[in-house]
């Protein structure tokens, strides 16, 4: 039994270290951007079934493309476990991104919502220039239907 | 053959007089003697009832000596019964004291907002080392003695669009570097929310300037640098300078418009530029 114990001990204390570098890492991952300035989301209730999910950034320069390149919708009965029930694509829905711009700010309508579920979105900003790009993800608040 | 209730009572009185270590003792004896036992049943229960009736006569009578040496030895003024007691209220007292102030702190701003204390209201500014906003905008008389003039005609062109906007508060700076002209200039709005960005280019550096025109405050998160935000004011608005990466960063929300322009400059013209927004003639 204490040797069992042991050994747990030893793989916890491995385990946890091996969770060190990846969390190191994280925190100094920089969140500056060679693409843009700012970037804003909103959901906006449109009806008893629907809402809007606006999507806003701005540039440090003019971009080849700029935009939102995937927004996921997710539903939540409790508020606490959530599901994803959508996902709009920019190869989908050409409102999503803009050429040659240093400003998007559109949205896109998601329907069928359930009444008395929450809903929240995750919106994965996009940028181009020259052949190389940048992404940043913001969630936005979460919504009662 | 048990022995009469004589016998037991000498007994108890025999082993009566003993401590609790000497007739543990004995029984423990006992039972390493084997089987040549020296006691009996009988007078071994006899021993187990002295032992209890011990038990039961020490408890309040040694808890009151330990208490009264405690007293006299470690805590003189615990002849106070309630000194204890009162330190833990007075320590309870001050955590609730010390949560209901951080609940007044963080609920008047909220409640005030609520029932149209907007001077309370003011914006505030958030920044951690990779991001930073404004959480709220105040709204404020528009400046009447503000005149807009400019050598610039892509400023020019920036503040008509913005005017087009709704938006009379001083935002759009009056002075540029020498050599940046507009190349762009963009503005698309979603019900109440007007968005305007304008770019100057000179010899491929760029200055942005960006405005976020909300009555419900769709608040930007503007990408930064792991650097300090300055902070300084100019008419009573509230400005930052930050870092985002090469480039230099000035942000500020006048109204119900957040505004930001981003160039590489040093921070010194970003000063001037700032400072341009009020210059008048």
């Amino acid at each position: 039994m204490k040797v069992r114990t042991r050994w747990m001990n030893l793989f916890l204390a491995v385990c946890l270290l091996a969770v060190i570098p990846v969390q190191a890492a994280a925190a100094v991952e920089p969140r500056d951007s060679s693409y843009f300035m700012s970037h804003a989301v909103h959901l906006e209730k449109t009806s008893d079934s629907a809402f809007q999910i606006w999507f806003d950034v701005d540039a440090v320069d003019i971009m080849d493309e700029l935009g939102a390149s995937t927004i996921h919708v997710y539903r939540s009965a409790d508020g606490d476990s959530w599901t994803k029930v959508r996902t709009f694509n920019k190869a989908n829905y050409l409102n999503m991104t803009s050429e040659n711009a240093i400003l998007h700010f559109d949205y896109v309508t998601y329907t069928g919502a359930w009444s008395g579920y929450y809903y929240r979105a995750s919106i994965t900003f996009y940028a181009s220039l020259n052949g190389s790009s940048g992404q940043v993800t913001r969630n936005t608040k979460i919504i009662r239907m | 053959m048990p022995k009469n209730q004589e016998d037991k009572r000498y007994d108890t009185a025999k082993y009566g007089n003993m401590t609790n270590e000497e007739l543990e003792e004995i029984l423990r004896l006992d039972t390493e003697v084997g089987e040549c036992e020296e006691l009996d049943a009988d007078e071994i229960l006899c021993i187990l009832d002295v032992l209890a009736e011990k038990d039961e006569a020490c408890d309040d009578k040694t808890v009151q000596q330990a208490w009264g040496s405690f007293q006299q030895n470690y805590m003189p003024e615990s002849k106070r019964k309630d000194v204890f007691l009162k330190g833990a209220h007075r320590s309870s007292r001050r955590w609730i004291a010390l949560a209901v102030s951080i609940a007044i702190v963080i609920c008047i701003p909220v409640v005030g907002g609520a029932v149209g204390w907007e001077p309370i209201s003011r914006t505030i500014a958030n920044w951690t080392k990779d991001f930073f906003s404004f959480s709220k905008i105040e709204e404020e008389d528009p400046v009447t003695a503000y005149k807009f003039e400019t050598d610039n005609p892509g400023l020019q062109q920036l503040y008509d669009t913005v005017v087009a906007g709704g938006v009379t508060d001083p935002v759009v700076p009056m002075w540029l570097p020498e050599g940046y002209e507009l190349t762009r200039i963009s503005r698309q709005n979603i019900k109440d929310t007007i968005r305007i960005a304008a770019a100057f280019e000179k010899e491929n550096e760029k200055i942005v300037i960006s405005y976020r025109i909300s009555a419900e405050m769709m608040s930007g998160r503007y990408e930064k640098s792991d650097v300090p935000v300055e902070e300084f004011e100019v008419n009573g608005v509230s400005y930052y300078i930050f870092k985002n990466k090469e480039k230099t960063v000035a942000a500020w929300a006048a109204g119900k418009v957040e505004c930001s322009m981003s160039g590489e400059l040093a921070a010194e013209t970003m000063h001037q530029i700032v400072e341009s927004i009020y210059r008048s003639e």
